[in-house]
């Protein structure tokens, strides 16, 4: 009697640890499977610019068919990311960063972003990396996990305007910068 | 006589099951992400906020994965007409209404797995911009298996959803999307 009792303790406990674990991974585990079927649309630490949703999409639930996705997948391993992109005029238009947790640390729009283009520079959280100088701005964005993604989104608001959005956003590109050295 | 080892593995097993399961289980029908109903559309405050725990960020990794935050977009979801019954292919809807207090809005069918849903026509959405408005601003937008005249859009003959999304809503909008003026779903008739 004793030693069911101690057995089903023993399992309830674990039964308890492992559902809080799940928990805890459900969203890293997501975003990896995410980013891997990005990643295999088009690599790592460069832009993508997947064509206007339609039935065939099938990589992220829910696209929508009027926005324009284009996205970067990043690694900072291979060194600190920069982005460069045009803001098109008179649509809505954003770029959204994700950490590897799914956290969405940092949103611009195009109404926040005034000038026309936005410039980012995304470097890893932890402090070694110093921030190298940059020209004014340029947007300094530390990443809290070293993989992550950029996502860009464009809204196509009329059709007509479909052809002049699509060739402003595939002028956003995305690279990977050499790592300045450890010094 | 089971040996030991092997009372031990059953029980590791059972254990791992039962919990990665029971968490699986709570993360899909018991999140309480829809915490903000209106008739027959739901939403979640959770998406785009703070995550403050473990718990809030698995809810919102699995019911709202890359969506934008709530001063980005808010996004409403109807699995059902004005009056409960599950939205079905079988049967013939109209959604109007007035625009919602946002920047822009679009209305977006999907299938029961999430994704546009085939059609030939790519009939996926209807947008503020391009619906038709009657003299007071007012839009009606049809949804059907079949092909409509006017805005129209394709359910497929299963089981489907509409999304209705806000982007860049009023401040009044952000604060209370419990108090949106969303578009009504009307089932005009089935076959």
């Amino acid at each position: 009697m004793k030693r069911a009792a101690t057995w089903l303790l023993a399992g309830l406990l674990l039964a308890g640890v492992v559902h809080e674990a799940t928990i805890l991974a459900t969203p890293r585990l997501l975003m990896w499977l995410v980013m891997r079927r990005l990643a295999a649309l088009g690599g790592i630490g460069h832009m993508v610019h997947a064509p206007r949703a339609d039935e065939s999409r099938r990589q992220v639930v829910m696209p929508s068919p009027d926005l324009l996705y284009s996205w970067c997948v990043y690694d900072l391993a291979a060194g600190p990311l920069r982005l460069h992109a045009e803001v098109p005029a008179n649509t809505y238009w954003s770029l959204s960063a994700y950490d590897a947790r799914t956290d969405n640390f940092y949103a611009v729009n195009d109404r926040d972003a005034a000038a026309g283009t936005v410039e980012v520079l995304l470097l890893p959280a932890d402090d070694k990396v110093a921030a190298p100088a940059v020209a004014a701005g340029v947007r300094v964005l530390r990443s809290p996990s070293r993989r992550g993604l950029l996502l860009l989104r464009t809204l196509v608001d009329r059709d007509e305007r479909a052809a002049e959005l699509d060739s402003a956003r595939r002028r956003a590109s995305c690279d990977v910068l050499p790592s300045a050295g450890a010094g | 006589m089971i040996g030991k080892a092997w009372r031990v593995a059953g029980l590791l097993l059972l254990a791992t099951l039962a919990g990665a399961g029971s968490a699986g289980l709570r993360l899909k029908f018991l999140s309480g992400a829809d915490d903000i109903r209106l008739g027959p559309w739901r939403s979640s405050s959770l998406v785009g906020s703070a995550q403050a725990s473990a718990w809030l960020r698995a809810v919102v990794a699995v019911n709202g994965i890359l969506a934008l935050n709530q001063r980005e977009a808010i996004y409403f979801t109807a699995l059902a007409d004005d009056d409960g019954r599950p939205l079905s292919g079988a049967c013939r809807y109209r959604v109007g209404g007035h625009d919602v207090a946002a920047r822009w809005w679009s209305l977006t069918a999907y299938g029961a797995d999430r994704f546009l849903i085939p059609n030939p026509g790519h009939r996926y959405s209807a947008t503020q911009n391009t619906v038709a408005r009657a003299a007071d601003g007012s839009y009606s937008i049809r949804i059907s298996r079949e092909p409509q005249a006017g805005d129209w859009i394709a359910s497929g003959s299963g089981r489907f959803v509409l999304t209705l999304r806000a982007y860049m809503p009023s401040p009044a909008l952000a604060d209370h999307p419990e108090q949106a003026g969303l578009p009504g779903i009307v089932r005009e008739g089935c076959t």
